[in-house]
Formats: structure tokens, C-alpha cells, sequence
């Protein structure tokens, strides 16, 4: 199975354990197209984002000021 | 009230603290105001008139006692709906939480309390804070007070709504993706994303752990400090909140001259062409109060709304999954279609969205070396038709707010102006990590010098409300 038929199946099963097949055909497209756009995503960050890159913390706190702590 | 409506909460609050405005006699006016003018603008989904005017009289009699409790004393403050307080009912604009009755008090409320604030009710937003307007909830979405045709901008709808309509002088939203800043800008007042880990998210509903924010809303730059002051707390119970160094007051007068200011122009490249003219135009404002402009670069915005996008969807489907689950048609269509993709990112994807944010942080950082603040624009489109789901699902992510969610950095948006159809504009000003009284400073010079709040634009808009009932 290649990489693409085996992403089609994954997003085909979660899709069905949540019975999205009940919701509107425009919401359906909705998501569709969102699913997409995570894929085209996830794919350009596989080659752009060196994969042992810190998830660092966004600020870290001061220690050398006064703080209102 | 017409004369108290759309006086600054600076001035209301030396009003009180003056004893020339009881705060009785403002709350009393704020609630008929609302009375009048809310069924037609939507911004309230609730308003607990006589808890407000009770706690009026509470402050009036610390103010006869000599008892003044902080700098917003006995003011009236509106809060989006997804914010906790004791003994009310916290929806998100949801039939899922039309129930949900709160017995604590949000730590931003308890903040706002110490500062002397009172409630006067809670504002509409998107179910669960996002999505867009919903006409298929129990409530229907804010209207734009510029033109109620008109979408207000959200997630914090009601909020900017409340504010710039005069029913109250000031309110507090939460901003993932821009939803303090998208409704501020489309309804021509001031709005604030603090840095993230300066205000409390504790006792409000999540959206995205690691993207919402708290912040405030008003007509002015000298209110939303005001407000801001008063929000930024330290909570030790919200693992988010983050100790950071007092704020220095005193300094919003300062002017800009001798500022560096950053112009991001790559944010607002594809933006309308009135909106990139009222741009050009501050830059030029900022420039003759001798700030000294820099050009800033930064990877394209697309990076950063797809990076924060992903984010967004994966940690709301945490949240919302159970609920999804058990009754999908409990949503309104539109907030399911924006929680449902969430279901489809895998574990990796999420991580390698985070670390891409990682990146992107360290390169506004970087970017922002030697520089006081940024400049770049808010929405790129002006506000559009409300009932237009095609124009809602194109307009909606046409903005250059979620860079700032992603890098976690202050940012503000202030009003640049007036389009040919009557919809206002906005400027963003972006700040180091908590220094937010920089970005204050950056907003009022230019506030002071536009004068926009004082333009016949704003003042039409303000006389044709009072043309809403009839």
C-alpha cells in the first residue's frame, strides 16, 4: 500500500467512526477541503522542520527582575 | 445618556472618584442604553440589571465612606460569555451550556472586582469562540453598530459591539486567532492580545490551550490600559500564567519620537487598497512624530495562519470530542465544521506544527532586535455582509492577527480610519514579550494625533443608533 492510498484510508476511518456521512454534503466539502490543507501541511513540515527541533515554551520567566509574583 | 455614552472609562472613573457621576446614575444609564439599543445590535446574551445597580450603590457608598477600591471603581465592565462568574450561567453562545451555572468567580473577574469594576453583563460571541456568526443557535450573532447588515468581527462579537455602541465603556474578549483584535477592528475601537502567560485564562472556556489569550476592549488606548493594568495579574493556579515584571505606569503619554518601529508590509500585501492606503497613511503619522520606521521581514503569512490553524483544530477537537461524539447536531453547522478537522491530525503533525511555531517565534524575535515595536495591518478586507455564509467562509482567515497567537507576543488594534462605505480600519501595534505598555504608548501617539475617535465618521455613527428603533 503506498504512502498516499494509506492517508486515504486513515482519514476514511476516522471520518466514518464519526458518521461524518450523516452531516450535509457542504459540511462534508467543508472538512474535506480542511483535511486537505493539514495534509499539504503535514507534508511541506516533514522536509522544512528539522524533526528534533525544541517544542520550546514560549516565555520563560525573568529571574533577574522584579515581578509581581 | 447620550452624553455619558461614549465618554472615555478614564473619565467616567474621575467622574466617580469626584463624586460628580454617582456610579448609580452611569449604571442606570448603560442599562437603558442597552435596553434601547441591544435588540437591534445583539451584543448582550445576558444582563443582570439588578446585580449591576446594586453593586453601583455598593460603590457609591465606598466613595461617600472614602473607601475607593481601584481605578475602575464602580465601573461597568461587559464580559464574553465564556467567562465564569459565580452563580450565572457561562454559555459560549452554546445549547450545549445553556445550563451551565458557575459557582467560582474566572481569576480575571475576581481581578476586575479588586479593581473596583461591576458586571453589567455577558456579551455574544461564536459558539465556543469559533466558527463565525450562527443563525442556527439559540441566540443570534452580534450586529455591527457601523451597520447592522454587517458582520462585527469575533470571536468576541458582542463584546466590541457592547463597547463601541456606547452601552458600556469597556469589555473583556479572548483572542485565539484574532478574536479580540478582528472585532475591535471591524467596529472602530481599541483591542488588546496581552502577551500569553500575562493575563489568567483560569474560569474561562478553552478554545486552544495554547493559543487563547484574554484581553481587553474600549474606545480608547488610555481605557484599554486602564483595563489591561487591571487584568494583568499573576495567578499561581493557572500553569499558563507566567510572573513577568510590573508594569511601568506613567509612560503612555511619552510619545514616539526616537521609537524604532518594524512595518511588516509582507502581512498586508494582499490586502484591499483602502485598507493598504489607511496603512501608508498612519506610517506616515507614525513618521512625523518622529519614529523612525524600519522595514521588517518575516516568512509569508500563510506560514503562520496554517501553522496556527492546525494547532487551533487539533487542541479544539480535544476539548470538544466527548461532546462531538454524543451529539454532533448539538453545534451550530458552522462551529462543527471548524471542530471536526481536528479529528484527522495525528499525533506527529500536531508536534511538528508545534515545532514549526517554535520557528516562527524565534524569527519574529529575531526580527524584532533593536526595534520597540511592529506595525502591520489587521484585517485585510473590510467587514462583510453577515448573512453571507460564502462571504463569511472567504473573508474570515483574510487577516494578519494569528501570527501573534502563534509567536505569543502583545499585539493591538487600533482604529486607522474610515472606509468610503462607512466600515472602519485597523492598524496592528506588536510588542517585545510583556511589554505591553510599550504597544500602549505606540497606539496613543498615534490615537492623539489621528483623533479618529473624535472624526464626523465616528460621530455619524454614533447619531445614527440613535435611528435603530425607529
Amino acid at each position: 500500500m503506498s504512502n498516499e492510498e494509506r492517508e486515504r484510508t486513515r482519514v476514511a476511518l476516522i471520518a466514518a467512526d464519526l458518521g461524518l456521512d450523516r452531516l450535509p454534503e457542504s459540511e462534508r466539502t467543508w472538512i474535506e477541503s480542511a483535511v486537505a490543507t493539514q495534509q499539504t501541511l503535514a507534508k511541506s513540515w516533514r522536509s522544512d522542520v528539522p524533526p528534533t527541533t525544541e517544542m520550546a515554551l514560549l516565555f520563560r520567566v525573568p529571574r533577574d527582575t522584579e515581578t509581581d509574583a | 445618556m447620550n452624553d455619558l455614552a461614549f465618554l472615555p472609562l478614564a473619565d467616567v472613573a474621575a467622574r466617580i472618584r469626584e463624586r460628580s457621576l454617582s456610579s448609580s446614575d452611569y449604571v442606570r444609564a448603560c442599562l437603558e442604553r442597552i435596553e434601547r439599543l441591544d435588540p437591534k445590535l445583539n451584543a448582550f446574551l445576558s444582563v443582570d440589571a439588578d446585580a449591576a445597580l446594586c453593586a453601583a450603590q455598593d460603590a457609591d457608598e465606598a466613595i461617600r465612606d472614602g473607601a475607593r477600591s481601584g481605578p475602575l471603581h464602580g465601573i461597568p465592565i461587559a464580559l464574553k460569555d465564556l467567562i465564569d462568574v459565580a452563580g450565572t450561567v457561562t454559555t459560549a453562545h452554546s445549547a450545549i451550556l445553556k445550563n451551565n451555572v458557575k459557582n467560582e468567580d474566572a481569576f480575571v473577574v475576581t481581578a476586575l472586582r479588586n479593581a473596583g469594576a461591576l458586571l453589567a453583563g455577558k456579551t455574544a460571541l461564536h459558539e465556543f469562540a469559533t466558527g463565525g456568526p450562527s443563525f442556527d443557535l439559540p441566540w443570534p450573532p452580534a450586529r455591527n453598530p457601523w451597520n447592522v447588515a454587517c458582520h462585527p468581527g469575533g470571536s468576541s462579537s458582542g463584546s466590541a459591539v457592547a463597547v463601541a455602541a456606547g452601552l458600556v465603556p469597556g469589555a473583556i474578549g479572548t483572542d485565539t486567532a484574532g478574536s479580540v483584535r478582528h472585532p475591535a477592528t471591524a467596529c472602530g475601537v481599541v483591542g488588546l492580545k496581552p502577551t500569553y502567560g500575562a493575563v489568567s485564562r483560569r474560569g474561562i472556556f478553552p478554545l486552544s490551550f495554547s493559543l487563547d489569550h484574554v484581553g481587553p476592549l474600549a474606545r480608547t488606548v488610555e481605557d484599554c490600559a486602564l483595563l489591561y493594568r487591571a487584568l494583568a495579574v499573576w495567578d499561581r493556579d493557572d500553569p499558563s500564567c507566567i510572573p513577568h515584571p510590573k508594569t511601568a505606569t506613567g509612560d503612555l503619554k511619552s510619545g514616539v519620537r526616537g521609537l524604532r518601529l518594524g512595518v511588516i508590509e509582507e502581512f498586508g500585501r494582499d490586502a484591499s487598497a483602502e485598507i493598504q492606503a489607511a496603512f501608508q497613511a498612519a506610517l506616515k503619522v507614525y513618521e512625523s512624530l518622529g519614529a523612525t520606521l524600519v522595514p521588517l521581514e518575516l516568512p509569508p503569512l500563510a506560514e503562520f495562519t496554517g501553522c496556527g490553524r492546525l494547532i487551533l483544530q487539533a487542541e479544539s477537537f480535544a476539548v470538544h470530542e466527548n461532546w462531538l461524539r454524543d451529539d454532533v447536531t448539538a453545534y451550530a453547522s458552522r462551529t462543527r465544521t471548524r471542530l471536526l478537522p481536528g479529528a484527522f491530525i495525528d499525533a506527529a503533525t500536531y508536534i511538528r506544527a508545534q515545532q514549526k511555531r517554535t520557528q516562527l517565534a524565534a524569527a519574529f524575535t529575531a526580527a524584532m532586535s533593536g526595534l520597540d515595536a511592529a506595525l502591520c495591518v489587521s484585517s485585510l478586507e473590510l467587514p462583510c455582509v453577515i448573512d453571507d455564509p460564502a462571504e463569511i467562509a472567504r473573508s474570515y482567515d483574510r487577516q494578519a492577527r494569528t501570527p501573534f497567537n502563534i509567536t505569543g507576543h502583545p499585539a493591538l488594534s487600533v482604529p486607522i480610519g474610515v472606509s468610503a462605505t462607512s466600515l472602519p480600519m485597523g492598524l496592528q501595534v506588536v510588542g517585545h514579550a510583556f511589554d505591553e505598555e510599550r504597544i500602549l504608548r505606540v497606539a496613543w501617539a498615534y490615537e492623539q494625533t489621528a483623533a479618529w475617535d473624535r472624526s464626523d465618521a465616528f460621530k455619524a455613527m454614533r447619531a445614527n443608533l440613535d435611528f435603530l428603533n425607529n
